[in-house]
């Protein structure tokens, strides 16, 4: 098990609500896995159960391959965590947790996070507690960094953060990546800002993974369909031409039916574009924000 | 380790800011004598600055206790120190060591200064009572690490809003009840041993069972307040449980003491006639009294103070004896002890007080109790009183006193001059006074016969022996030349000896019920006597302790006028005021050596079986 | 290569886009034989894009023959970089092609008008 990361069967319950049912994913050594779901999806119950703050109900989660619970202490050594909400101390500055980092770390390379905290233009000694959100942010990246850990999860990394600041994100991301093939699992709302950052995509609906893919293979087989109707009137009719896309929602507008397709490929859309009544076919590949929207969003199936 | 080291450090270096204000109290304790001149001065400021570093060091410990770790898993803001390479166990002890090391360091900051201007540690002007043992510090730095432990656990288990709050506080008072099952299991008197046991290890299993769900709530909870709490309570109660169990147990197990547990330091009263005594030594930590037959090996416990332990009859057939009820007054126990299968009986008769003084007639059916100012005649087959008269007793002490027939009853009370020699007659229900016995030259010793019909008094200035009448009238005086040791007492039949060391020889002296002199017979060198039973007719046992205080056992045969060694390493069990009856079972009980048995001894066959104790 | 752009949203993968345009800009001439490319780090940063990906992309156009890496000082236009295979120029074209006639027809232009159109910009971009 060479896998930074893992989830097998991982089922949460707080009492009779379940959080998460049966998930499971693994995280491949140097990818970017992107964790999608709306609130209350079962994100943060899981990244829990990842950092070995909360006891599965039933099934695992495996950091270097060793169960999260029992070997968080050790995984950790090797793991670098941004949390949603910043938790350092608030009375310690970012030199003071440097340095408190600096003895519990086998390794741990404070100039590297001193120059960090000058390109986030943080001043090293304001209390934790002074700073803004987005430094807050700032310094848990850089403390997170500092001990070059070859797993790095990040929670809902850009919440908070203006423009700027996210930007610095995505910047210290890649440079990441770039200058040590860090793997990184993060949970996010900022689809279009990772959209080419994350290798691999997971969505959580309701407890479940609805979907777990890669980018490449995601994008490819997803569609936005567009055409003017003309066979019927009626619902079914337009059902049976769209059925080999696997239409993932469909809306009926005026000018013509809005379909978003899941199973898209060239060779099945040129024999949908010749169907008499299929006039003005047109597809055109969708953002990872309108495919999660499809997904996750409340279920429509079809409409009449 | 290093993470321990780590935590422990920064948990300091948060609150250092406590050591300011330390100091300021410091020099509050140093500027002390400004406002108290003199030896107060000192004292005000030692007093100043130690209760300041107890309170600095105890606010500490309860204000890191309750703030450090739980509400962060309330809010779960605690997931910094879990995000990292540290272990559930420095978490918890490296926050522990960094809230002690801040604790010891303000309370050094406020007493180190007033200690070096000559101030000492006011453990007599806080409080009375043993002083504290010298390994004070440790037993401070634990106190310390279990008030941060019951702080966090009550913070946690407040702020996870669960239910089991509840729970919680009725397991405590479940705890709480049996704790108080297990002190009030402990007998009553005397046991001050167990009660400290009990106190101490359950202080302890209380201290160890916080400090343990403390650690529990952050290794299972973590950054979860709720489950933090689940851990807390299981381990908790789970400890204080078994600790409160294990006490119960504890106290019924002193509460069973029997007989056989006595092993040493005991002693032992008969009945006249009969193998019944009543025998009282420590047994299983807590002093024990029990009513006993040495012949069947039957026993009762009695849980009665001290030397006011139970009354045989002087038949042997009865017991009675004074205990203290669940809920408030004294009642009345007594016991058939010639009925086998016979249990003690809780009589109706309650009091108020615990009695100044209470005799059984010979056959056991009347009861003399002389309580709070009042004396009482109770017929025990109807458990109810017959008559009674008052007496108070003011600054006059009990002699005792005897039943001259069932019907009346002699008591004596006397004061550093004379002693009143009264009479209580139960069908007239009156009092009278027999007669008064001067003592201006000081009273040592005072026995009446069995039927209060002869008196004798020891007088403590010269040793003079005198004897008397019911009435006080004098009969004679026995001995009064000067003497270094004497001491008299009366044989079954009436007679008196007296054993007496003057111009270094020892001899016994026996006189006639009329006081007449009798016979002497010449004793061996011994650093003290004591006078047994009349084991045969005119056998008097004897108790010899030589220099090196080993005691013989010895016959003096009063009519041959001789004395002869019959054991080596036993003595007589014996008591001053006792009459035992001639040849009865009790004139062959002795103490083994060394006090540690009861021995049934026939000095004239030689045979012994040990009751009690042994080696 | 400030030009070059990429689409996280089309359906084209990104390592392709970034090849196609690394290629098109050599072929165009915007990119000179012996020109330093941006580094993997860099471009990936500008971009916002995952550094493998770009590894990718630049791997296969240094298999191809379009870059070459020269060690210790980073990634350059090969000194003769290959003309695009016509298979390749076909494809891409056919595409574009594609794209245009569909517009085309979906304004409801006629195919003179359509033609009209794109001589018009040939003759513009011929003279950029």
């Amino acid at each position: 098990m060479s896998e930074p990361l893992r989830v097998a069967g991982l089922t949460v319950r707080y009492g009779r609500a379940i959080a998460c049912r049966d998930v499971s994913l693994a995280v491949a050594p140097g990818s970017v896995y992107a964790l999608l779901g709306r609130n209350g999806a079962g994100k943060s119950s899981l990244v829990r159960c990842l950092l070995g703050e909360q006891k599965a109900s039933s099934g695992r989660t495996l950091l270097f391959g060793a169960d999260s619970w029992t070997t968080r202490a050790a995984a950790m050594e090797r793991t670098g965590v941004v949390p949603e909400e910043p938790d350092a101390p608030p009375a310690m500055t970012a030199l003071d947790l440097s340095d408190f980092c600096r003895r519990i770390y086998p390794r741990w390379d404070a100039a590297a996070v001193a120059s960090r905290l000058e390109r986030f233009g943080v001043a090293p000694a304001t209390p934790f507690g002074g700073l803004s959100r987005g430094q807050k942010a700032q310094v848990q990246l850089a403390l997170a960094l500092g001990h070059a850990p070859e797993l790095l999860v990040l929670d809902d990394p850009t919440l908070g953060l203006d423009p700027v600041a996210r930007r610095a994100l995505y910047d210290e991301i890649v440079g990441e990546l770039a200058d040590r093939g860090t793997t990184i699992f993060l949970t996010t709302h900022d689809l279009a800002g990772f959209e080419g950052i994350a290798t691999r995509v997971g969505i959580l609906k309701d407890g479940k993974l609805l979907l777990d893919e890669e980018m490449e293979s995601l994008k490819a087989r997803f569609r936005r369909i567009r055409y003017a109707n003309r066979l019927t009137e009626t619902r079914t009719a337009f059902g049976t031409e769209l059925d080999a896309f696997e239409a993932v929602r469909v809306q009926v507008r005026g000018w013509g039916i809005d379909a978003i397709v899941s199973n898209f490929d060239e060779a099945a859309f040129a024999r949908f574009r010749a169907i008499d009544g299929v006039d003005d076919a047109s597809a055109e590949a969708l953002p990872l924000e309108e495919i999660f929207v499809a997904l996750a969003g409340e279920d429509k199936g079809g409409t009449a | 380790m290093t993470g321990f080291f780590a935590i422990a450090r920064r948990e300091f270096r948060q609150y250092r800011v406590v050591l300011a204000a330390a100091a300021v109290a410091s020099l509050g304790a140093l500027a002390a004598p400004l406002f108290a001149a003199g030896p107060q001065g000192a004292l005000a400021r030692a007093v100043t600055a130690f209760l300041g570093a107890v309170v600095f060091a105890a606010g500490i410990a309860v204000g890191l206790g309750a703030a450090t770790l739980a509400p962060g898993m309330a809010t779960r803001r605690i997931g910094f120190d879990f995000a990292r390479p540290l272990s559930p166990s420095a978490i918890w002890w490296g926050r522990l060591a960094g809230a002690m090391l801040l604790g010891a360091s303000a309370a050094l900051v406020l007493w180190v200064p007033s200690s070096m201007t000559g101030a000492r540690p006011p453990w007599n002007d806080l409080w009375t009572g043993p002083k504290p043992p010298a390994a004070w510090p440790l037993l401070a730095l634990g106190g310390f690490a279990v008030l941060f432990a019951i702080a966090h656990c009550a913070s946690l288990a407040l702020r996870s809003r669960s239910g089991l709050l509840a729970l919680d506080a009725a397991l405590a008072v479940l705890c709480g009840y049996l704790a108080w099952a297990a002190f009030s299991r402990l007998p009553v008197y005397r046991a001050e041993a167990p009660s400290l046991r009990i106190a101490v290890g359950l202080a302890v299993a209380a201290g160890v069972a916080c400090l343990a769900a403390g650690y529990a709530s952050v290794v299972r909870g973590r950054t979860d307040a709720r489950t933090g709490h689940r851990a807390l309570s299981a381990v908790l109660w789970t400890v204080i449980g078994a600790a409160v169990l294990c006490a119960n147990a504890y106290a019924a197990w002193v509460h069973g003491a029997k007989p056989e547990d006595l092993r040493e330091g005991f002693w032992v009263n008969s009945a006249a006639a009969g193998p019944w005594l009543t025998v009282s030594g420590p047994a299983r930590g807590a002093e024990a009294t029990f009513v006993y037959d040495a012949a069947g090996g039957r026993s009762e416990r009695t849980f009665t103070p001290d030397w006011r332990g139970p009354v045989l009859s002087r038949d042997g057939r009865r017991a009675a004896w004074v205990e203290a009820a669940s809920h408030g007054p004294y009642a009345l126990w007594t016991w058939r002890l010639d009925a086998a299968g016979e249990k003690p009986v809780r009589t109706r008769i309650l009091l108020e007080s615990y009695p100044y003084l209470f005799v059984l007639s010979s056959d056991g059916t009347r009861m003399a109790i002389w309580e709070d100012g009042t004396l009482t005649v109770y017929d025990l087959e109807q458990q109810r009183a017959l008559a009674s008269a008052r007496i108070p007793s003011g600054d006059r002490q009990s002699l005792g006193g005897t039943f001259s027939s069932l019907d009346i009853f002699r008591v004596y009370r006397a004061d550093d001059r004379s002693i009143d020699l009264l009479e209580l007659d139960v069908r007239a229900r009156s009092l009278a006074t027999l007669g008064r016995i001067e003592t201006a030259d000081g009273l040592r010793f005072f026995v009446a016969d069995a039927n209060g019909d002869r008196i004798l008094t020891l007088g403590s200035r010269t040793l003079d022996v005198r004897l008397f009448a019911a009435n006080g009238a004098p009969i004679a005086t026995l001995a009064d030349a000067p003497a270094e040791i004497r001491w008299p007492a009366f044989l079954p039949d009436g007679r008196i000896v007296l054993s007496e060391r003057s111009s270094g020889s020892r001899r016994l002296r026996v006189f006639g019920s009329d006081g007449r002199e009798g016979a002497a017979v010449p004793l061996p060198p011994a650093s003290s006597i004591s006078l047994g039973g009349e084991v045969a007719p005119g056998v008097l046992c004897l108790g010899v302790a030589d220099a090196a205080s080993r005691t013989s056992a010895w016959l003096a045969d009063l009519n041959a006028g001789s004395v002869r060694k019959v054991a080596d390493d036993l003595r007589p069990v014996t008591n001053p005021r006792a009459i035992l009856d001639l040849g009865s079972e009790a004139t062959k009980l002795f103490y083994g050596p060394r006090n540690e048995s009861l021995v049934r001894f026939d000095p004239f066959t030689g045979e012994r079986r040990v009751i009690l104790g042994g080696p | 290569m400030s030009s070059l752009r990429i689409d996280p949203s089309s359906a084209t993968p990104i390592w392709s886009q970034i090849e196609d345009g690394v290629r098109r800009l050599v072929a165009s001439g915007a990119l000179k034989p012996g020109a330093a490319v941006p580094s993997v780090r860099d471009l990936a940063k500008d971009l916002r894009i995952n550094p493998a990906t770009v590894a990718k992309a630049y791997q296969r156009l240094t298999d191809g023959g379009v870059l070459t890496v020269r060690r210790g000082e980073g990634t350059y236009v090969a000194e003769a970089p290959p003309a695009m295979s016509k298979a390749e120029r076909a494809r891409i074209l056919k595409e574009a092609a594609g794209r245009f006639a569909d517009l085309a027809s979906t304004l409801g232009v006629a195919r003179e008008e359509a033609e009209d159109a794109l001589r018009a910009a040939w003759k513009k971009g011929a003279n950029s």
